[in-house]
């Protein structure tokens, strides 16, 4: 078990090694250039800018050889001050990338961990209703309003919330974290948080409960059909036993290891949803940061989601091991 | 053949249809019902199950399967009755019906008796019809009086709980107030009953850690567990190998005496049949189509499928190099004539035989057949 991990740590790093030169490569070939634009926004005010000053800012943010040589001398040198755990200095907002990611990361993952909490709350149990009263008008009614939920686009179902419950009824703050005429401290600063992110995990919980839910409608049914839960009914358990014992316990084993596969999505950030109620979560940054040419920041981000994503992976197939004594890992 | 084309129109029609009787059977099925809706008499003391009239139908798309169309045979106490026909008969369906784990809603029993008799922990004879029994009282036998061995032992164990976690619990359904210990110890005895060598290490593992043969000694083991009055053992030897084959039948045999009780015994395998069974029930496209006793099936079958079905058995005897085997097929179980159904199929056809469907002919006080050929009249 501990060489199996130790194995896959390793063969990690190489994969890590290859998505961070794709990444690099795609980011320097992108038509977004932060200094031309920073040099407009100068020549706007009026002031003129030297060739050579351009020239010097080229240098000095390491953007000045665009060819390929020049483009994998930048990615070395990124990646020997990764070696030093420095993952350098957002062009935008002039701090360390990894302080920007802490900052706005905390927003983003509360959000998406009470989101993601709800989902399985509410879908694993309508997908095992739906499942055990397959085709009843029961089974119809969760199906129909699921796929309704899968359908909305973000930006339009958060936007119609925003425009009800915000604008029009007034029970929700419309965006942002906090409420900035008020100062909150303590308990009620905690529960002004509550009520600027009730709308936009609303947002994320009904757009996110279809899929899960089908998955667990759909790994209900055919375990429902599948010999051993025949046995167990011949054996003279109660139905009520059959389904939440029987047939759960095996349902489990996909949800269980989809959950491990969650954990990038935990940090990444809702991009839209952040944007619509304009939360200065971590996806609302990458977004502003992809536009920006901000290449520290967006190498930083993608790498730590690359990560995770490995980070996911291994543990997706750990708990595999764990929950279906038929997987044993070498 | 343009019988299995189904207009749109004709589709709907049949959806409707169906809706509306499956509707009213599930409506039935999970009723609540006084015990005196169900108690019962049997029609001879000696039976300790007797289906009568058995009709079990399949409400699909294209449209009524009649799986079971009328199936009657008893299960006399202490005895082996072997079902025998070939696949897609309705001997699978006439067995899940007395267990009544058809696949809800489209499998239902559509009408028909199947009375059995039952003895509760202090000795009292009930006689109930499990046909009209509500779901929520089944358990009053199911599992308990009678218990069920399916065909495919590679796959009727949970894969992720322990063998002892699944004997368990049946002293558990039966003993609610059983503790831990007991419920092992009772779970171990029971693999020891069934022959298993370490029943210590079987308990603890999982299903898919054993092989075939020693999954289906623990399958029986687990029917054994709830001491069963009757066992319907569902081609319990299909897929395991002849060697094993032998074993869990010499298994059955030896439990039945052991445990007092009675085997239902399905099979498509007439060896097994004349080995293990005393009486038998042959059927043919749902329908029962002769019975009697295991001498009177093998020494003197009167009907033509069943004439076939002995002559198309491997022998060593004989020098021939081709099987024997019954031309055609089984017709398709949608919308079945009115005629026997295996005319088309029968060398030894009638003018008679394009009328009504046979009835059953009594040619022995214990050998019935469905044809023409001996009927008198």
């Amino acid at each position: 078990m501990f060489k199996y991990i130790l194995k896959r740590l390793v063969m990690s790093v190489f994969i890590l090694l290859g998505v961070s030169m794709i990444i690099y490569f795609l980011i320097r070939l992108m038509p977004v250039d932060f200094i031309q634009d920073k040099i407009n926004a100068i020549n706007q005010g009026g002031a003129t800018v030297s060739e050579e000053t351009v020239n010097a800012m080229y240098e000095m943010y390491g953007l000045g050889d665009n060819s390929f040589w020049g483009i994998l001398k930048g990615y070395f040198s990124w990646l020997s001050a990764l070696a030093r755990f420095d993952l350098g200095t957002s062009f935008v907002y002039g701090i360390p990338v990894a302080d920007v990611i802490f900052e706005h990361m905390g927003v983003s993952f509360a959000i998406a961990l009470i989101a993601t909490i709800f989902e399985f709350l509410i879908a694993i149990p309508l997908g095992i209703t739906a499942a055990t009263h397959q085709y009843s008008f029961r089974d119809y009614l969760v199906t129909v309003l699921v796929m309704v939920g899968i359908s909305l686009p973000s930006f339009f179902f958060g936007q119609m919330l925003k425009d009800f419950f915000a604008l029009k009824l007034g029970w929700f703050p419309a965006s942002g974290l906090v409420d900035a005429t008020a100062s909150y401290t303590g308990l009620s600063l905690f529960g002004d948080y509550l009520r600027h992110v009730f709308l936009p995990i609303l947002t994320i919980v009904i757009l996110s409960i279809g899929p899960r839910m089908r998955m667990t409608r759909t790994n209900m049914l055919e375990v429902m059909n599948s010999d051993y839960i025949r046995t167990a009914r011949a054996k003279g358990l109660k139905e009520s036993v059959v389904i939440n014992k029987h047939a759960f316990r095996n349902t489990l084993i996909p949800l269980v290891t989809s959950l491990a596969g969650l954990l990038p999505s935990l940090f990444s950030g809702a991009i839209i949803t952040e944007q619509v109620f304009d939360l200065p979560g971590i996806g609302n940054i990458a977004l502003d940061a992809m536009n920006r040419g901000d290449i520290p920041f967006i190498m930083g981000y993608n790498m730590f989601l690359a990560l995770l994503s490995v980070i996911g992976v291994l543990l997706a197939d750990l708990m595999y091991g764990i929950v279906d004594p038929r997987v044993k890992l070498e | 053949m343009s019988s299995n084309y189904l207009s749109g129109k004709e589709i709907r029609a049949i959806a409707k249809e169906n809706k509306k009787v499956m509707k009213r059977l599930e409506a039935y099925k999970y009723r609540k019902a006084d015990e005196s809706e169900y108690l019962t008499q049997m029609r001879d003391s000696s039976n300790i199950l007797e289906i009568d009239s058995l009709h079990t139908y399949f409400f699909t798309e294209q449209g009524v399967v009649k799986a079971v169309n009328g199936v009657s045979f008893d299960v006399p106490q202490n005895a082996t009755v072997g079902v025998v026909g070939e696949s897609g008969c309705g001997k699978s369906v006439t067995s899940m019906s007395v267990m009544r784990l058809l696949q809800g809603p489209t499998g239902q029993i559509y009408s028909g008796e199947i009375r059995f008799k039952s003895k509760d922990k202090d000795g009292v004879e009930k006689v109930y019809d499990i046909a009209k029994m509500p779901m929520d009282d089944i358990h009053k036998i199911r599992g308990n009086q009678i218990a069920m061995i399916f065909q495919e032992p590679m796959t009727s164990l949970n894969p992720v709980f322990t063998i002892g976690q699944q004997l368990d619990e049946v002293t558990f359904i039966h003993n609610p107030d059983a503790s831990k210990e007991e419920a092992k110890a009772k779970s171990i005895e029971m693999l020891n009953l069934v022959g298993i060598a370490m029943p210590e290490r079987v308990y603890g593992a999982f299903p898919h850690e054993l092989s075939g043969g020693m999954r289906q000694r623990v399958m029986i083991s687990m029917a054994l567990a709830s001491n069963p009055r009757l066992i319907i053992a569902d081609e319990p030897t299909t897929a395991l190998d002849v060697t094993i084959q032998a074993q869990i039948l010499d298994l059955l045999r030896d439990l039945k005496t052991k445990i007092d009780g009675s085997i239902m015994l399905i099979t498509h395998d007439l060896g097994i049949i004349a080995e293990m069974a005393d009486y038998v029930v042959v059927m043919y496209a749902g329908r029962v189509i002769e019975k009697g006793t295991v001498e009177e099936i093998f020494h003197n079958p009167m009907h033509p499928y069943t004439i076939g079905l002995q002559k198309s058995k491997p022998t060593l005897s004989s020098d021939s190099d081709t099987l024997f085997n019954i031309p055609g097929n089984v017709p398709n179980p949608i919308n079945m004539p009115n005629y026997c159904y295996f005319k088309e199929r029968c060398s030894r056809c009638v003018h008679k035989c394009s009328g009504d469907y046979p009835e059953m002919v009594q040619v022995s006080p214990t050998h019935f057949v469905a044809c023409h050929l001996y009927n008198e009249e």
